[in-house]
């Protein structure tokens, strides 16, 4: 049992890690979209 | 002999390499972080360069040759996330804060020449350990196959690593270290066919190992436990093996020769890829190296000291020709650690101690000549010291690394999203961190047995995260720690961001394709002949 458990958990950890990942860059990409929108008014403000 | 040779002829690579480059070091940001303009194959090499040595390919190999493959396994899958964990909790902010060093970051991020001293000190105590250890390991390799004494093996390795370090510096590392990490990559995935070909072939060489009457228990998840094994019960074993995986996890995370990486990254996305191609490179590389390992053990059980299992299988169990590429690629791993801590000792002695010390600033070009004359001393001292004590690779290594979790793991983090966080806070932790471990180390010296769960580096960390939140509670927090802080908060964008976005967002599924694929690597080459064992 632990050594079927191992099997799924070595691997198993990338594909966790794979959503941490993703999670952050989609935070990054969200920061840009935010940012742009932040210049953009700063535009209209001028 | 053809050994020898081959070795030979990588060190002159090398060497060559370094002469080369030290040409193209014109001012010391080339020599200490070579230039910030590190592709993401480039970090990516020098971060696993940087962390696999010999302690990986013979301390390690050794202890799973001894009975526990699939524990170390264990332990890999929590330290591997470090890089994940590490690039987006601290690397990417220590990036931003263009130091040159780790210590200069925290000495900035403070404001405090206490803090600067304290981490530098630490680095410097740290990283001198384990070098000495991953000195020796390689020393010891090179005199079993050379047939040289181990004095005149130590002097060659001390020749090789110190002189491409002091001559070209980051960039001769950057360069070196991706060359070595092809090279020992390389060795450990083509030489898994072939050690399990001679071991009786697939799937048999792995049914062999698990039913192998010398080591019983040697591919269970847990290895050999019991009164006479170094494991006592499956329980304790597991505990052990999450405890030292999610402390190597936080040394992946924060130790200064693996952060210091993202300090030559070009940008923040390369740093971020080179942590994810760094993870899915150690969980592959220490699934193959390890079962390679079990199976040596129904063809040789009695290899001693068990820390030479690889190189003896290279000698003996593979042709020639690759047999001179595990031999040179586990001589590589050793340099490119070596380097990359003779570099970081290096500048940390220059750079955080001389030039703090002095309260002076100097030049460029002084900066450059008394960095190299700082790594001379270093690497001469590195040398006597290597020649005094006697080799203990695994421990040594093991011992110097979970310092730095302790001593710098929770001032790390704390650093980048703490508000409340002092310089009191921040210098008694890395002190009480040190001096935790430090103390653990000397109750076991004496004798003293402490349960696996309170490991010297647990009680480093307990000590840290206590000084740190007391510490805190005296002190200021001036407007340049809150002004430093906020600007490391804040991400720059690239010139062409849209488009390192683009590469950015393809590596979440690089990392759970590699996953899936591991799975299924796991299954057919473990679990699979396991059953037929049953």
């Amino acid at each position: 049992m632990g050594e079927l458990l191992f099997c799924f958990g070595y691997g198993g950890s990338l594909i966790i890690l794979g959503f941490i990942t993703k999670g952050f860059v989609r935070k990054m990409e969200a920061d840009i979209v935010s940012k742009h929108t932040e210049i953009k008014e700063e535009k209209v403000g001028m | 002999m053809i050994f020898t040779i081959g070795i030979i002829v990588s060190f002159i690579l090398y060497v060559l390499i370094g002469i080369v480059l030290s040409k193209k070091v014109k001012t010391s940001e080339e020599y200490y972080v070579s230039g910030r303009q590190g592709s993401t194959l480039m970090v990516t090499g020098m971060l696993v360069a940087s962390f696999l040595s010999t302690v990986s390919f013979m301390g390690e190999a050794g202890f799973s040759y001894e009975g526990y493959p699939i524990l170390l396994l264990i332990l890999v899958i929590f330290n591997a996330t470090g890089y994940v964990i590490g690039v987006f909790f601290f690397g990417r902010y220590l990036r931003r804060s263009k130091s040159l060093t780790v210590p200069e970051y925290f000495g900035n991020r403070f404001q405090s020449n206490k803090v600067r001293m304290a981490a530098a000190i630490t680095t410097i105590l740290g990283i001198t350990a384990y070098l000495v250890a991953v000195t020796q390991g390689g020393a010891l390799l090179l005199s079993e196959i050379s047939g040289v004494s181990y004095t005149v093996a130590l002097l060659i390795m001390w020749l090789v690593y110190a002189s491409f370090t002091i001559l070209s510096g980051a960039k001769g590392v950057m360069v070196n270290d991706t060359i070595m990490f092809f090279l020992f990559s390389l060795a450990t995935y083509i030489s898994f066919p072939f050690i399990i070909n001679n071991a009786g072939g697939f799937p048999e060489a792995i049914v062999k190992a698990a039913t192998n009457p010398e080591r019983p228990d040697l591919l269970s998840w847990h290895g050999i436990t019991g009164p006479n094994a170094y494991m006592g019960e499956p329980w304790e074993a597991l505990i052990w093996a999450i405890i030292l995986g999610l402390v190597w996890s936080a040394v992946i995370a924060i130790s200064p020769w693996q952060s210091s990486r993202y300090l030559m990254a070009k940008n923040e996305h390369v740093a971020i890829r080179s942590g994810v191609l760094a993870t899915v490179s150690i969980i592959a590389i220490y699934l193959f190296l390890h079962l390679s390992i079990s199976s040596i053990t129904t063809v040789k059980a009695d290899i001693n000291p068990t820390e030479k299992v690889f190189i003896w299988a290279a000698m003996n169990m593979v042709p020639k020709w690759l047999g001179i590429i595990i031999v040179s690629g586990i001589m590589a791993a050793a340099l490119s650690s070596c380097a990359s801590f003779l570099q970081l000792i290096g500048s940390s002695i220059t750079r955080d101690i001389l030039e703090q010390s002095r309260n002076k600033k100097y030049s460029d070009q002084k900066l450059l000549r008394i960095s190299r004359i700082s790594m001379i001393i270093t690497s001469i001292v590195i040398l006597l010291i290597g020649l005094w004590q006697p080799p203990s690779i695994m421990w040594i290594g093991y011992f110097a690394a979970t310092l730095f979790a302790a001593s710098w793991g929770p001032v790390a983090f704390a650093s980048v999203f703490s508000k409340k966080v002092t310089k009191t806070g921040a210098l008694w932790s890395i002190i009480a961190g040190f001096l935790g471990v430090v103390l653990g180390e000397t109750l076991k010296k004496f004798g003293v047995v402490l349960p696996v769960y309170f490991n010297p580096v647990i009680i480093g960390m307990i000590l840290s995260l206590l000084a740190l939140y007391l510490g805190s509670k005296f002190g200021n927090i001036s407007t340049e720690e809150r002004n430093f802080q906020q600007n490391i908060l804040t991400r720059p964008l690239e010139e062409n961001e849209k488009e390192e976005m683009k590469i950015t967002k393809r590596y979440p599924a690089i990392l759970i394709g590699s996953g899936v694929t591991i799975i299924i690597l796991t299954f057919v080459f473990y679990y699979w002949p396991l059953t037929l064992a049953m």
